[in-house]
């Protein structure tokens, strides 16, 4: 009877362990985002919409909430690839007109802006393990590259495990700024 | 009479039953941890992703750990003797104790963290969200496979103790490992990183006990 179970499942974890090795995240070809891929001149008097990743933040109270969305320019310094809580790590030298959005925390970043992409990748941390495998929408990259200049939207928090440093967390969504 | 020859051939095929060695054995969970929760997560991850809204968080989470069961089942399978279980029921015992111990393990941390204060970063708190992990991903794990040796291998309930140690003990060093000295080393590769580091301390707590079980039989 185990017999019986246990060879189909053999075959189906075989079959699926195939499937998921071959499409790894951050592949172009998954998940592209209609934001991602477009080149927009950042518009004064836009609105910034919360997107949906608010749920799928692990100890949401580590995160002092300032503002439900902010809307931010700069260049993109640093990237992470897979952290432990499964987020990507970004950092943003800010455009001078958002340099206030800073706090004194944000040194230990180089003075940058943090932007934390949630649930890239399956957490082996496992108090994260739940929330991220709920997500059934992922904000899926292609992310920025190192040097690009772009316009970020993400819920702007302060990071109370990181010397209150100002973070938008999860980020919501990105797009290049056109010369 | 015969029934007592029976028994004294049971007991003496029973004790020329020729257990790995620790090394063996760390060795084989150590892969088998390492690459079954580097499997599991591009599973979950990717995969898995499209059927979310039916497959959602929990039972996401079984899959993982079951994904998890089955590749340390095997590797530890590929060390056992031949004659001391059958595969299937070794690797059933395996698959359901990690799915229910990864399954347990996510939703009491994730209760245990949010009930915590946290207005300032708790090293003390987070060992003991990674400990409480580490327990109970062992206890299952112990128990499933305690349940399926002990017809085999008698006395053998310091196996669940040897596993909730060892488990309890990885999950710390990975969590002090890779989130207080932030190694970039482990953090490339977490999922293979704690994998190994969850393994090699399971591994080597319950290599050791099946090293005293033997010595104690003899």
């Amino acid at each position: 009877m185990a017999e019986k179970i246990l060879r189909p499942l053999i075959v189906v974890f075989i079959i699926l362990a195939l499937v998921g090795c071959a499409n790894q995240p951050n592949d172009p070809g998954t998940d592209v985002t209609d934001s991602t891929n477009t080149s927009l001149n950042l518009p004064e008097d836009s609105t910034c919409v919360p997107g949906n990743q608010d749920p799928y933040v692990w100890r949401p109270a580590r995160l002092q909430l300032i503002s439900p969305c902010v809307r931010a320019t700069g260049t993109l310094m640093e990237m992470s690839d897979a952290e432990a809580d499964g987020d990507i790590h970004m950092e943003l030298l800010l455009d001078a007109p958002y340099e206030s959005l800073l706090t004194a925390g944000n040194q230990r970043d180089n003075g940058h802006l943090v932007l934390e992409a949630v649930c890239q990748y399956t957490p082996p941390l496992i108090e994260a393990l739940r929330i991220c495998a709920s997500d059934p929408d992922p904000y899926r990259g292609p992310f920025p590259q190192i040097g690009d200049h772009i316009w970020v939207e993400g819920r702007y928090v302060l990071d109370l495990w990181h010397e209150s440093q100002a973070e938008l967390h999860p980020l919501y969504r990105w797009g290049m700024i056109t010369p | 009479m015969k029934e007592m020859q029976m028994g004294t051939r049971v007991e003496q095929q029973r004790k020329n039953i020729k257990l790995p060695s620790w090394i063996q054995w760390m060795a084989a969970t150590g892969a088998g941890y390492a690459l079954g929760m580097t499997l599991s997560s591009y599973l979950i991850g990717n995969a898995l992703r499209p059927l979310g809204p039916i497959l959602w968080g929990i039972l996401n989470v079984l899959i993982y750990g079951a994904v998890i069961g089955i590749s340390l089942g095997i590797f530890q399978f590929a060390v056992m003797p031949r004659e001391l279980l059958p595969f299937r029921v070794w690797i059933l015992a395996t698959l359901a104790g990690s799915a229910v111990g990864f399954a347990a393990a996510s939703v009491v941390c994730e209760a245990l963290g949010n009930a915590m204060d946290s207005s300032k970063i708790n090293v003390l708190g987070q060992g003991a969200v990674s400990a409480t992990a580490g327990v109970l991903i062992g206890l299952a794990n112990g128990l499933g496979q305690w349940y399926v040796l002990r017809q085999r291998l008698p006395r053998l309930r310091g196996w669940i103790m040897a596993s909730v140690l060892g488990t309890t003990l990885g999950t710390v060093m990975s969590a002090v490992l890779l989130g207080l000295f932030e190694l970039p080393l482990l953090r490339d590769s977490p999922n293979l990183s704690v994998g190994a580091i969850l393994g090699i301390f399971t591994g080597i707590f319950q290599g050791l006990f099946l090293q005293s079980y033997r010595r104690q039989d003899k």
